[in-house]
Protein backbone atom coordinates (compact mmCIF):
# COMPACT_ATOMS: atom_id res chain seq x y z
CA UNK A 1 0.00 0.00 0.00
CA UNK A 2 1.41 3.33 -1.00
CA UNK A 3 -1.04 5.90 0.21
CA UNK A 4 -4.15 6.47 2.31
CA UNK A 5 -6.59 9.03 0.97
CA UNK A 6 -9.40 10.15 3.26
CA UNK A 7 -12.56 11.95 2.24
CA UNK A 8 -14.69 14.02 4.57
CA UNK A 9 -18.23 13.07 5.60
CA UNK A 10 -20.27 12.06 2.56
CA UNK A 11 -17.29 10.92 0.52
CA UNK A 12 -16.37 12.18 -2.93
CA UNK A 13 -17.95 15.56 -3.70
CA UNK A 14 -16.84 17.48 -6.75
CA UNK A 15 -18.49 20.63 -5.40
CA UNK A 16 -16.16 20.76 -2.42
CA UNK A 17 -12.50 21.76 -2.40
CA UNK A 18 -10.21 18.94 -3.55
CA UNK A 19 -13.31 16.79 -4.15
CA UNK A 20 -13.78 16.60 -0.36
CA UNK A 21 -10.44 14.89 0.20
CA UNK A 22 -9.36 15.97 3.66
CA UNK A 23 -6.14 14.00 4.09
CA UNK A 24 -3.51 12.19 2.02
CA UNK A 25 -0.77 10.31 3.81
CA UNK A 26 1.95 7.96 2.61
CA UNK A 27 2.06 4.53 4.19
CA UNK A 28 5.46 3.00 4.95
CA UNK A 29 6.14 -0.25 3.05
CA UNK A 30 6.59 -2.25 6.26
CA UNK A 31 2.95 -1.65 7.14
CA UNK A 32 1.72 -3.48 4.07
CA UNK A 33 1.77 -7.20 3.42
CA UNK A 34 0.33 -7.68 -0.01
CA UNK A 35 1.50 -11.11 -1.15
CA UNK A 36 0.54 -11.23 -4.76
CA UNK B 1 -125.07 128.79 17.69
CA UNK B 2 -124.50 127.37 20.82
CA UNK B 3 -122.68 124.07 21.16
CA UNK B 4 -123.48 121.87 24.04
CA UNK B 5 -121.01 119.21 25.28
CA UNK B 6 -122.52 116.42 27.19
CA UNK B 7 -120.15 114.21 29.27
CA UNK B 8 -121.43 110.89 30.26
CA UNK B 9 -119.66 109.13 33.11
CA UNK B 10 -118.67 105.59 32.28
CA UNK B 11 -118.02 103.34 35.13
CA UNK B 12 -115.95 100.27 34.25
CA UNK B 13 -116.52 97.37 36.52
CA UNK B 14 -114.07 94.35 36.92
CA UNK B 15 -115.31 91.23 38.49
CA UNK B 16 -112.63 88.74 39.90
CA UNK B 17 -113.73 85.21 40.40
CA UNK B 18 -111.40 83.02 42.52
CA UNK B 19 -110.40 79.60 41.07
CA UNK B 20 -109.29 76.74 43.30
CA UNK B 21 -106.83 74.35 41.56
CA UNK B 22 -106.72 70.81 42.95
CA UNK B 23 -103.65 68.39 42.50
CA UNK B 24 -104.33 64.72 43.04
CA UNK B 25 -101.17 62.47 43.75
CA UNK B 26 -101.58 58.71 43.26
CA UNK B 27 -99.23 55.54 42.94
CA UNK B 28 -96.55 53.77 45.22
CA UNK B 29 -92.82 54.71 45.57
CA UNK B 30 -89.79 52.24 44.94
CA UNK B 31 -88.96 49.61 47.55
CA UNK B 32 -86.24 50.43 50.01
CA UNK B 33 -82.89 48.29 50.45
CA UNK B 34 -82.81 44.89 52.26
CA UNK B 35 -82.12 44.86 55.89
CA UNK B 36 -78.89 43.33 57.50
CA UNK B 37 -78.49 39.47 57.88
CA UNK B 38 -79.84 38.12 61.05
CA UNK B 39 -77.77 36.16 63.71
CA UNK B 40 -76.89 32.40 63.27
CA UNK B 41 -79.41 30.02 64.61
CA UNK B 42 -78.71 27.43 67.31
CA UNK B 43 -76.95 24.03 66.51
CA UNK B 44 -79.29 21.24 65.65
CA UNK B 45 -79.48 17.91 67.51
CA UNK B 46 -76.97 15.00 66.81
CA UNK B 47 -78.14 12.50 64.19
CA UNK B 48 -78.63 8.79 64.75
CA UNK B 49 -75.55 6.40 64.65
CA UNK B 50 -74.90 4.88 61.21
CA UNK B 51 -74.54 1.14 60.43
CA UNK B 52 -71.09 -0.60 60.77
CA UNK B 53 -68.62 -0.47 57.75
CA UNK B 54 -67.72 -3.55 55.63
CA UNK B 55 -64.14 -4.32 54.46
CA UNK B 56 -63.68 -6.07 51.12
CA UNK B 57 -60.15 -7.17 50.08
CA UNK B 58 -58.53 -8.49 46.91
CA UNK B 59 -55.37 -10.60 46.46
CA UNK B 60 -52.60 -10.30 47.43
CA UNK B 61 -54.22 -8.59 50.45
CA UNK B 62 -55.88 -11.00 52.86
CA UNK B 63 -58.17 -10.37 55.83
CA UNK B 64 -57.73 -12.58 58.91
CA UNK B 65 -60.49 -10.71 60.74
CA UNK B 66 -64.04 -10.07 59.76
CA UNK B 67 -65.61 -7.74 57.31
CA UNK B 68 -66.38 -5.37 60.14
CA UNK B 69 -63.24 -5.92 62.22
CA UNK B 70 -60.50 -6.36 59.63
CA UNK B 71 -56.99 -7.77 60.20
CA UNK B 72 -55.23 -7.22 56.91
CA UNK B 73 -51.93 -8.62 55.54
CA UNK B 74 -50.26 -9.10 52.13
CA UNK B 75 -49.66 -12.62 50.86
CA UNK B 76 -46.16 -13.81 49.96
CA UNK B 77 -45.56 -13.91 46.25
CA UNK B 78 -44.80 -17.13 44.41
CA UNK B 79 -44.20 -18.04 40.78
CA UNK B 80 -47.94 -18.63 40.57
CA UNK B 81 -49.33 -15.66 42.48
CA UNK B 82 -48.48 -12.03 42.97
CA UNK B 83 -47.48 -10.89 46.45
CA UNK B 84 -44.83 -9.38 48.64
CA UNK B 85 -41.26 -10.69 48.17
CA UNK B 86 -38.15 -10.72 50.28
CA UNK B 87 -35.10 -9.21 48.53
CA UNK B 88 -31.97 -11.33 48.19
CA UNK B 89 -28.63 -9.63 47.59
CA UNK B 90 -26.84 -12.48 45.89
CA UNK B 91 -25.61 -13.66 42.49
CA UNK B 92 -25.53 -17.32 43.59
CA UNK B 93 -28.94 -17.77 45.19
CA UNK B 94 -31.21 -20.36 43.57
CA UNK B 95 -34.33 -19.13 45.33
CA UNK B 96 -37.53 -19.08 43.33
CA UNK B 97 -39.50 -17.17 45.93
CA UNK B 98 -37.36 -14.06 46.53
CA UNK B 99 -36.37 -11.15 44.35
CA UNK B 100 -32.90 -9.93 43.34
CA UNK B 101 -31.61 -6.61 44.58
CA UNK B 102 -30.45 -4.03 42.04
CA UNK B 103 -26.95 -4.63 43.38
CA UNK B 104 -27.02 -8.32 42.53
CA UNK B 105 -28.40 -7.52 39.07
CA UNK B 106 -25.56 -5.06 38.47
CA UNK B 107 -22.98 -7.56 39.65
CA UNK B 108 -24.29 -10.10 37.17
CA UNK B 109 -24.45 -7.50 34.39
CA UNK B 110 -20.91 -6.31 34.97
CA UNK B 111 -19.63 -9.87 34.82
CA UNK B 112 -21.52 -10.65 31.62
CA UNK B 113 -20.35 -7.41 30.04
CA UNK B 114 -16.73 -8.34 30.71
CA UNK B 115 -16.99 -11.76 29.06
CA UNK B 116 -16.36 -11.12 25.37
CA UNK B 117 -15.98 -14.02 23.00
CA UNK B 118 -13.91 -11.73 20.80
CA UNK B 119 -11.13 -9.32 21.54
CA UNK B 120 -12.28 -5.80 22.21
CA UNK B 121 -12.00 -3.47 19.23
CA UNK B 122 -8.98 -1.17 19.42
CA UNK B 123 -9.27 2.54 18.83
CA UNK B 124 -7.52 3.71 15.67
CA UNK B 125 -7.34 0.23 14.09
CA UNK B 126 -8.80 -0.81 10.77
CA UNK B 127 -10.79 -4.06 10.67
CA UNK B 128 -11.99 -6.33 7.87
CA UNK B 129 -13.83 -9.63 7.73
CA UNK B 130 -11.78 -12.34 9.43
CA UNK B 131 -10.35 -14.94 7.06
CA UNK B 132 -7.18 -16.92 6.80
CA UNK B 133 -7.38 -16.86 3.05
CA UNK B 134 -4.65 -15.13 1.09
CA UNK B 135 -5.29 -11.47 0.61
CA UNK B 136 -5.08 -10.82 -3.09
CA UNK B 137 -6.07 -8.22 -5.57
CA UNK B 138 -8.55 -8.89 -8.33
CA UNK B 139 -10.98 -7.18 -10.66
CA UNK B 140 -14.21 -6.07 -9.04
CA UNK B 141 -17.32 -6.38 -11.19
CA UNK B 142 -19.30 -3.20 -11.71
CA UNK B 143 -22.85 -2.97 -10.37
CA UNK B 144 -22.21 -5.72 -7.86
CA UNK B 145 -22.28 -5.22 -4.11
CA UNK B 146 -19.76 -7.25 -2.14
CA UNK B 147 -20.79 -7.81 1.48
CA UNK B 148 -18.27 -9.01 4.07
CA UNK B 149 -19.04 -9.43 7.77
CA UNK B 150 -17.35 -8.22 10.93
CA UNK B 151 -18.45 -9.08 14.45
CA UNK B 152 -17.89 -6.59 17.25
CA UNK B 153 -17.76 -7.85 20.81
CA UNK B 154 -19.24 -4.66 22.23
CA UNK B 155 -20.69 -1.35 21.14
CA UNK B 156 -18.30 0.47 18.86
CA UNK B 157 -18.12 3.77 17.00
CA UNK B 158 -16.57 3.68 13.54
CA UNK B 159 -14.92 6.76 12.03
CA UNK B 160 -13.69 5.45 8.65
CA UNK B 161 -14.85 3.06 5.95
CA UNK B 162 -12.48 2.17 3.14
CA UNK B 163 -11.41 0.04 0.22
CA UNK B 164 -7.93 -0.42 -1.22
CA UNK B 165 -6.88 -0.61 -4.84
CA UNK B 166 -4.60 -3.34 -6.16
CA UNK B 167 -1.04 -2.95 -7.33
CA UNK B 168 -2.04 -2.95 -11.00
CA UNK B 169 -5.01 -0.58 -10.74
CA UNK B 170 -5.32 2.01 -13.52
CA UNK B 171 -7.89 4.57 -14.57
CA UNK B 172 -10.55 6.13 -12.40
CA UNK B 173 -13.46 4.41 -10.71
CA UNK B 174 -16.44 5.35 -8.58
CA UNK B 175 -17.14 3.04 -5.67
CA UNK B 176 -19.92 3.33 -3.08
CA UNK B 177 -19.35 2.15 0.50
CA UNK B 178 -21.92 1.25 3.14
CA UNK B 179 -22.91 -0.67 6.26
CA UNK B 180 -25.78 -3.13 6.53
CA UNK B 181 -27.50 -4.94 9.38
CA UNK B 182 -27.29 -8.69 9.77
CA UNK B 183 -30.60 -10.48 9.24
CA UNK B 184 -30.70 -14.23 9.71
CA UNK B 185 -27.07 -14.60 8.70
CA UNK B 186 -27.26 -12.39 5.62
CA UNK B 187 -27.04 -8.68 4.77
CA UNK B 188 -30.29 -6.93 5.65
CA UNK B 189 -31.35 -3.34 6.22
CA UNK B 190 -29.11 -0.48 5.18
CA UNK B 191 -27.54 1.24 8.19
CA UNK B 192 -25.25 3.74 6.50
CA UNK B 193 -24.63 4.86 2.95
CA UNK B 194 -21.23 6.49 3.42
CA UNK B 195 -21.05 7.94 -0.10
CA UNK B 196 -18.51 7.22 -2.80
CA UNK B 197 -14.78 7.31 -3.34
CA UNK B 198 -13.05 7.94 -6.65
CA UNK B 199 -10.04 5.61 -6.84
CA UNK B 200 -7.46 6.73 -9.40
CA UNK B 201 -4.18 5.33 -8.08
CA UNK B 202 -2.82 1.85 -7.52
CA UNK B 203 -2.01 0.42 -4.09
CA UNK B 204 -3.96 3.15 -2.38
CA UNK B 205 -6.58 2.98 0.34
CA UNK B 206 -9.60 5.25 -0.16
CA UNK B 207 -11.36 6.07 3.06
CA UNK B 208 -14.53 8.04 3.91
CA UNK B 209 -14.98 9.80 7.24
CA UNK B 210 -18.04 8.45 9.06
CA UNK B 211 -19.50 8.64 12.57
CA UNK B 212 -21.41 5.41 13.03
CA UNK B 213 -22.06 3.76 16.37
CA UNK B 214 -23.00 0.08 16.29
CA UNK B 215 -24.16 -2.12 19.12
CA UNK B 216 -22.30 -5.38 19.71
CA UNK B 217 -23.06 -7.86 16.96
CA UNK B 218 -22.44 -8.83 13.35
CA UNK B 219 -22.62 -6.28 10.54
CA UNK B 220 -22.06 -6.38 6.80
CA UNK B 221 -19.69 -3.91 5.18
CA UNK B 222 -20.18 -3.33 1.50
CA UNK B 223 -18.57 -1.88 -1.60
CA UNK B 224 -20.11 -1.47 -5.02
CA UNK B 225 -18.29 -0.35 -8.14
CA UNK B 226 -20.58 2.15 -9.86
CA UNK B 227 -18.07 3.00 -12.58
CA UNK B 228 -15.17 0.63 -13.16
CA UNK B 229 -11.65 1.83 -13.81
CA UNK B 230 -9.71 0.49 -16.79
CA UNK B 231 -8.09 -2.04 -14.47
CA UNK B 232 -10.50 -2.11 -11.57
CA UNK B 233 -8.61 -4.18 -9.01
CA UNK B 234 -9.02 -4.13 -5.23
CA UNK B 235 -7.89 -6.02 -2.19
CA UNK B 236 -9.96 -9.12 -1.63
CA UNK B 237 -10.00 -12.83 -0.89
CA UNK B 238 -10.96 -15.85 -2.89
CA UNK B 239 -8.19 -17.54 -4.86
CA UNK B 240 -7.89 -20.42 -2.43
CA UNK B 241 -11.35 -20.67 -1.03
CA UNK B 242 -10.99 -24.15 0.48
CA UNK B 243 -8.94 -22.43 3.16
CA UNK B 244 -11.52 -19.75 3.66
CA UNK B 245 -12.07 -20.05 7.40
CA UNK B 246 -14.19 -17.08 8.27
CA UNK B 247 -16.91 -15.68 10.44
CA UNK B 248 -19.28 -18.40 9.27
CA UNK B 249 -17.05 -21.20 10.53
CA UNK B 250 -15.94 -22.18 7.06
CA UNK B 251 -18.16 -23.42 4.28
CA UNK B 252 -21.68 -22.19 3.69
CA UNK B 253 -23.28 -24.84 1.57
CA UNK B 254 -25.98 -27.50 1.57
CA UNK B 255 -23.26 -30.12 1.08
CA UNK B 256 -20.52 -30.84 3.61
CA UNK B 257 -17.51 -30.75 1.29
CA UNK B 258 -17.39 -27.51 -0.58
CA UNK B 259 -15.52 -24.29 -0.91
CA UNK B 260 -15.67 -21.86 1.93
CA UNK B 261 -17.17 -18.49 1.28
CA UNK B 262 -15.98 -15.03 2.10
CA UNK B 263 -19.29 -13.20 1.99
CA UNK B 264 -22.34 -12.43 -0.10
CA UNK B 265 -22.78 -10.55 -3.34
CA UNK B 266 -25.73 -8.89 -5.02
CA UNK B 267 -26.28 -7.38 -8.44
CA UNK B 268 -27.22 -3.78 -7.76
CA UNK B 269 -26.84 -0.41 -9.45
CA UNK B 270 -25.67 1.97 -6.73
CA UNK B 271 -25.45 5.11 -8.86
CA UNK B 272 -27.73 7.11 -6.57
CA UNK B 273 -27.57 5.30 -3.24
CA UNK B 274 -27.63 1.96 -1.51
CA UNK B 275 -30.97 0.40 -0.61
CA UNK B 276 -31.64 -2.42 1.80
CA UNK B 277 -29.95 -5.64 0.72
CA UNK B 278 -32.05 -7.72 -1.64
CA UNK B 279 -31.42 -11.21 -2.94
CA UNK B 280 -27.82 -12.12 -2.20
CA UNK B 281 -25.71 -15.15 -3.03
CA UNK B 282 -22.73 -16.58 -1.20
CA UNK B 283 -19.40 -16.35 -2.91
CA UNK B 284 -15.78 -17.24 -2.24
CA UNK B 285 -14.39 -14.16 -3.95
CA UNK B 286 -15.01 -10.93 -2.08
CA UNK B 287 -13.50 -7.49 -2.30
CA UNK B 288 -12.89 -6.21 1.16
CA UNK B 289 -14.43 -3.24 2.89
CA UNK B 290 -12.43 -1.96 5.86
CA UNK B 291 -13.64 0.07 8.83
CA UNK B 292 -11.71 1.93 11.49
CA UNK B 293 -12.66 2.05 15.16
CA UNK B 294 -12.79 5.58 16.56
Amino acid sequence: MAKLITYGLGGYDQLKPNNNIVEEIDIPDEETNETN
Amino acid sequence: MSNTLTVTEVVNSVTVTPVNNTVNVSGVGTQGPSGATGATGATGATGATGSSGVVTVNAPITNAGTSSAANLSVSTGTTDAVGVLQLTDSVSSTSTTTAATPNSVKTAYDFANSQHALLDPISGSYYRTPTNNTILTGASTANRTYYTAIQFSKSVTLDRIAIATGSNFSGTASVRLGIFANTNGKPGALILDAGTVAPSALSTAYSITINQTLAAGVYWFANNTITAAGTNTYYGVGNNNNNNINLFGGALSTTPITSGIAGFQETYTATTAFANAGTVSANATMFLTFVRVA
